[in-house]
């Protein structure tokens, strides 16, 4: 019965893939992401220029995934961070109603479902953190009560590159908040072409949008993802690379104990998104880079861009070698 | 003997072991085999040796067959040179035409030559090089026979003796002690220069065997791609259960490295999907996710995956074989250094 359950759970999964694909076109792999860093129960964060897709992919996400109450989607709610936003903007805050004479607590965007946070870098550190507690938390207190955020709860955080101006770039302690980070990028030619010619089209899509997964659905699969069975070897090859990030001469920092135990979690919930039900060794090539790089700090620029992919070769090259075991 | 006319001196030397064939020049010997001996010259063969020294202290000591005690030295009463006719090994007999005769010292020729037979079962055969055995003694080989026997010291010669006479007189047979195969001169020469002769090398002979050997050497290591490939296809057809799959996948990735399609940066799937499957419409990849959860998953496989595995093995190498032209095959498969770099270069293949 479970069996079934999570059968057709995978199944309606990869519905939402091609659901997703219909209206946000040639982004198969960052859906992927996406849909990893929420099985995981964790979050994502996009780093991107404006324009690309975001904010319409995270709309259609929610949509696709209904909520009890039928034939809706599970609550969206999308937050422009600028400099001037305070925590209570995020949070809520508490209202005098002027009939029951006492204060009520009008409860923030936080209280949410699915979480599009906008240009994160450009909020003032105080309103960063408290974003990113609450993601940690799942609850905000206030005063003496402490109110729960929903359970199904992801946010998809944006930034823009950190080259332009005005803004304050999350510090990497914060950064380990988010499980995978990713470029968003722009598609390619021939995809660009087919969206021109079909911008009405992946418009009308978006409003007609079908609900193929639950929300129970979701929660069943956060679950089942824990379950992927993972090859001692690629556990091994989890704790290689992350020695190796921290014995590495140009990486200042490496990476944390509590990231190995998120890449792990987010590698089995890749499995998953790909219909698997155990990890293979491509899993973490694909994985590494978003889950490990935002964690690091670098020496230099070079660094960046040599340091993790050359540790990861490595590992994969003896990972490539292993026999079957017999 | 030289009061009688025939040149004879004493020589003295070692008696050493000849070990010239295996350090040319070179002799090892040692005092106690000092030694001297008898050399007498005869016209037609030179100066020859006459050891008259009892070899062995032994038999110093032990008693002549004739009751006589043992001497020190002995005297040589009878050299008789000619012919060999007959060899009986058995009854250790043998027959000589004698030419010349030296007996008591004393020269005679004998002519006509006049058979002489000896009982040679105590006798000494030597020849050039050593002691040999009686069986080496050919019928027409120039012999020297000397007898020691004191026999003959009890014959003594008279002033009217002929040769023939003599030898009518003699014990028949005549004891002798000794058989010195005698080589002419030419043969000498002739020996002594095959000596010479074996040991240059055959040069042009050591060539082409050399050439030869390297020959089949380059022909089998030509040929070692395509038998390690044959290898591995035996290999999976006779495996059971994974290992199977094993050698299914090292043979495709072994066929396909060594016809130039190299895995290099990529993971195998990758390779599979964008290397193989593209350029070659075969389903590789499919193959290849198999695999992976061979490795990586604690599943068995599925019927169905099972039945894929063997199909899309077969099928990828049959297609990848026909689209590739067989001149290019074959100029590929004798490429023995891309066998060795996917021995080598784990990265390059998997």
């Amino acid at each position: 019965m479970e069996q079934q359950q999570t059968e057709q759970a995978l199944q309606h999964l990869q519905h939402l893939v091609d659901n997703i694909e219909t209206v946000i076109r040639g982004k198969r792999h960052q859906i992927k992401y996406i849909l990893t860093a929420l099985l995981s129960r964790g979050h994502i964060l996009l780093e991107d220029n404006p324009g690309t897709g975001k904010t319409v992919m995270a709309k259609t996400l929610a949509q696709s995934i209904s909520s009890d109450a039928a034939h809706q989607g599970v609550a969206f709610k999308r937050i422009q961070f600028t400099p001037d936003l305070l925590p209570m903007d995020l949070i809520g805050s508490h209202i005098f109603d002027d009939e029951k004479k006492e204060f009520i607590f009008k409860k923030g965007p936080l209280f949410t479902n699915v979480l599009l946070a906008d240009e994160i870098n450009r909020a003032s550190p105080k309103v960063q953190s408290a974003l990113l507690e609450c993601m940690a938390e799942n609850q905000i207190t206030m005063g003496d009560t402490t109110y729960r955020l929903n359970k199904l709860f992801f946010t998809i955080a944006t930034q823009n590159p950190v080259e332009m101006e005005g803004t304050y770039p999350l510090p990497a302690a914060q950064l380990d908040r988010f499980s995978i980070k990713i470029i968003f990028g722009y598609v390619d030619e021939d995809t660009e072409l087919e969206i021109y010619q079909n911008y009405l089209g992946i418009a009308n899509n978006l409003q007609h949008i079908q609900q193929v997964l639950s929300m129970q659905e979701i929660l069943v699969l956060q679950e089942e993802a824990e379950k992927v069975y993972m090859h001692d070897e690629l556990v091994k090859a989890v704790r290689n690379l992350v020695w190796a990030t921290r014995k590495h001469p140009d990486i200042v920092l490496g990476a944390s104990t509590r990231s190995g135990i998120t890449f792990l979690k987010c590698l089995k919930a890749y499995a998953l998104v790909n219909g698997r039900t155990y990890v293979i060794e491509d899993d973490i090539q694909d994985l590494t880079l978003p889950v490990l790089d935002h964690r690091l700090i670098y020496k230099n620029k070079e660094a960046r861009q040599q340091a993790l992919p050359g540790i990861l070769k490595t590992e994969m090259d003896r990972l490539h070698k292993l026999k079957i075991a017999h | 003997m030289p009061s009688l006319g025939i040149p004879s001196r004493v020589a003295t030397g070692f008696l050493t072991v000849d070990r010239s064939n295996k350090n040319p020049g070179w002799y090892w010997f040692y005092e106690d085999q000092a030694h001297a001996w008898v050399q007498v010259y005869f016209p037609e063969y030179g100066w020859l040796d006459f050891d008259t020294t009892v070899p062995d202290a032994d038999q110093q000591q032990a008693p002549q067959p004739d009751q006589t005690p043992p001497l020190a030295s002995q005297t040589a009463w009878l050299v008789a040179n000619g012919k060999a006719t007959r060899i009986d090994t058995a009854a250790k007999r043998a027959t000589m035409q004698v030419e010349k005769l030296l007996y008591w010292d004393q020269p005679y020729e004998v002519q006509p030559t006049a058979p002489m037979e000896m009982d040679v079962s105590l006798a000494k055969v030597l020849h050039d090089t050593g002691t040999v055995q009686l069986a080496q003694l050919q019928p027409g080989d120039n012999i020297v026979a000397v007898s020691y026997s004191l026999q003959f010291k009890e014959l003594p010669p008279q002033e009217t003796d002929s040769a023939a006479s003599l030898m009518q007189r003699f014990p028949k047979p005549a004891p002798i002690d000794e058989i010195k195969i005698m080589l002419s001169e030419e043969e000498k020469v002739a020996l002594r220069k095959k000596k010479t002769d074996a040991s240059p090398t055959n040069w042009p002979r050591v060539l082409w065997t050399s050439l030869a050997l390297l020959g089949i050497l380059l022909l089998l290591a030509l040929c070692l791609p395509w038998l390690a490939y044959r290898w591995l296809r035996l290999k999976a057809a006779n495996a059971k259960d994974a290992r199977r799959y094993y050698w299914q996948y090292h043979a495709m990735m072994f066929y396909l490295h060594q016809m130039g399609i190299e895995r290099q940066q990529q993971s195998p799937l990758q390779f599979a999907r964008q290397q193989v499957d593209a350029r070659f419409g075969t389903r590789l990849a499919e193959y290849v996710n198999v695999y992976l959860k061979l490795k990586y998953a604690r599943q068995p496989l599925t019927d169905r995956e099972a039945v894929l595995a063997n199909t899309v093995y077969a099928e990828v190498l049959q297609q990848v074989s026909t689209k590739l032209k067989p001149g290019y095959r074959f100029s590929h498969f004798i490429n023995l250094r891309r066998s060795l770099q996917y021995v080598a270069k784990p990265s390059m293949y998997a």
